[in-house]
């Protein structure tokens, strides 16, 4: 009995789970899933929400918010549609109590993927899209150019760069941030106009 | 939202490990970089990050929400208990009224007499339960010209049951009675109108003759069979009504019909598609066959028209043109508000679910992360949908709308 539900829990993926609990209602099935990600969540509300008990509360309401939304939902990447669901419930409690968060960069998160990701089609789409590359590194300001060529063409670590430039180590995340967000429009630009 | 590679995107140890510091240059990079391109290890980067500057002890905190988890979860197992008692009770009761009739029949025959008489006006038909209580008294005066042997027995047969069958049969009360002392009483229900019909005047002096008759019997149930006049056959779904009070209804498939609650003297109407109506002052419970003439115009032939309804796209409930302004304002108001926030174009994809709520947003063109999420922001406040019907039923179905931003 007790290795059979090891086993089991060993066994069953997200979209297991998933479809149990669509089929049977069933609490139990739902909370072992939850469980599995449940540090995630609460890193995820600590970042928001900076303090433990709202943190931990708002594990328990997102939660609570699952068991409604899974029955008619379909979820096909669970970890990451829980994240954005954890991260809106957040962004709502933030937003209804009206509190700012000390965190330069938290209501303008974007351009996650960038053209680091996106793989050119074909050869001369990849050749005149690095050669705009190298004239957007151009536009950029020397922190954010400076950051970017060390992390992603000589793959250093935010510690390393920090060390290497004598940049603040919380800065060079920003800088990144910031000069990825302005190499996509510029690129961008350039492939429109 | 961000499509994370689930298989290469750094594991909770590991994004742990680097808030400890234990990590290489070369994975430091690697998480990191994740986290640039992956919003949810980014988020939980920054949360275990800030729990560490703020001394929060993760484990302990895990531990808490887990208890508060397996107590939100448990109470559905707890509710089930109360069921199990309540089972108990059930067979624990049931047993217990089984005893309690074994017992009753093998009273003697005055006590069980009176706990027939006395139950049997509880029976929770107002309407027939007068003709029940001048009922009673008949089956219990019968028994006696019977051997006594037979008697309580019989009795229990007839009494203690007093089923719907019963009721509907009791109109034929002095029928009804006298065949009790021959049959069961099961057998009283399954007797056809017809045989009740050869004994109607027997009947009607028995029941004036049965001292209850006193009580005047104001309803009935009345029974009988509609017939094609010229062709005898019977008249399925034919409309018996009564006139001036709210009852009525339809004949079966061998054009019997019975009808309760009806008063003597009351006017009944039936009538069927293609046969003209017959009014009947009814006196007595059973009818004779009802024999209706079929109309002499004929009807003309019917032409069935009806719009063939298409599937019905799913959309705002106010119409497109309306819809695309609202969204065109929302955008203006937006671009005037964030004058220097990022511009282009968002295509976002989302589900209609049955009750038009809109879910699954996901950013089709990958567009600038705020412009989605104003642009869902947008989608949410605005007019409800309606979902998409195929066949008359609501669908969820996944739609576009495009954002120029």
């Amino acid at each position: 009995m007790f290795l059979k539900l090891f086993r089991r829990k060993a066994d069953f993926s997200d979209t297991d789970y998933l479809s149990e609990y669509r089929r049977t209602g069933n609490l139990t099935e739902l909370g072992e899933l939850y469980e599995r990600h449940m540090d995630m969540v609460f890193a995820v509300c600590f970042r928001y929400l900076r303090d433990e008990d709202d943190a931990k509360d708002a594990v328990m309401q997102v939660f609570e918010q699952l068991i409604e939304e899974l029955k008619t939902s379909e979820v096909r990447n669970f970890k990451s549609w829980l994240h954005s669901v954890t991260r809106n419930h957040c962004l709502m409690q933030l937003r209804a109590k009206r509190v700012v968060v000390g965190d330069e960069g938290l209501f303008d998160h974007e351009a996650y993927e960038t053209f680091v990701v996106q793989t050119p089609e074909t050869d001369a789409t990849l050749e005149t899209q690095l050669s705009d590359l190298g004239d957007c590194l151009q536009t950029l300001a020397v922190e954010q150019r400076k950051s970017v060529e060390l992390f992603y063409f000589q793959q250093l670590c935010y510690q390393q760069i920090a060390e290497q430039t004598g940049f603040a180590l919380t800065k060079v995340k920003s800088y990144l941030q910031n000069g990825k967000r302005n190499l996509k429009l510029c690129m961008e630009g350039k492939q429109h106009g | 939202m961000a499509k994370s590679k689930q298989p290469t995107s750094p594991l909770m140890p590991q994004l742990r490990q680097y808030v400890a510091g234990t990590l290489t240059p070369q994975d430091q990079h690697k998480v990191e970089k994740e986290a640039l391109q992956n919003q949810q290890v980014d988020d939980t980067l920054e949360g275990l990050q800030a729990m560490k500057k703020a001394g929060v002890d993760e484990s302990a905190a895990l531990l808490d929400v887990r208890r508060r988890l397996q107590q939100r979860i448990s109470p559905q197992k707890r509710r089930l208990v109360p069921y199990y008692y309540a089972s108990a009770a059930a067979v624990v009761m049931a047993v217990g009224l089984g005893w309690w009739l074994v017992q009753r029949q093998e009273l003697p025959e005055s006590t069980a007499k009176t706990t027939a008489e006395t139950v049997l006006p509880s029976v929770p038909v107002p309407e027939s339960a007068p003709i029940l209580e001048e009922n009673s008294p008949t089956l219990s005066a019968k028994p006696k010209t019977k051997t006594l042997a037979q008697k309580p027995v019989e009795e229990q047969v007839a009494a203690a049951p007093p089923t719907q069958e019963m009721l509907e049969a009791a109109p034929a009360e002095g029928s009804a009675a006298s065949i009790v002392a021959e049959k069961k009483a099961e057998e009283i229900a399954a007797v056809p109108a017809q045989e009740l019909a050869t004994r109607p005047a027997q009947a009607k002096s028995r029941v004036a003759s049965a001292p209850a008759a006193a009580l005047p019997a104001d309803t009935f149930t009345l029974r009988g069979k509609i017939l094609d006049a010229e062709t005898r056959e019977a008249l399925a779904g034919s409309i018996i009504a009564v006139m001036g009070r709210n009852r009525g209804t339809s004949s079966a498939n061998d054009g019997t019909f019975f009808l309760r609650g009806v008063r003597p003297n009351d006017n009944v109407s039936v009538g069927a598609v293609g046969f003209v109506p017959v009014q009947i002052t009814v006196k007595d419970s059973l009818l004779a066959p009802v024999l209706l003439k079929a109309e002499q115009n004929a009807l003309s032939e019917v032409v069935v028209t009806g719009d063939s309804k298409r599937t019905q796209k799913s959309r705002s409930i106010q119409n497109q043109k309306t819809y695309s302004d609202y969204v065109r304002q929302a955008i203006q108001a937006f671009l005037e508000k964030n004058p220097q926030g990022p511009r282009g174009r968002v295509v976002v994809e989302f589900t209609v679910n049955e009750l038009g709520e809109l879910s699954d947003f996901e950013n089709k063109n990958r567009a600038n992360n705020q412009l989605f999420e104003e642009a869902v922001r947008i989608l949410k406040q605005g007019e409800k949908w309606t979902p998409t019907y195929k066949k008359g039923k609501p669908q969820s179905e996944r739609k576009r709308q495009v954002f120029q931003f």
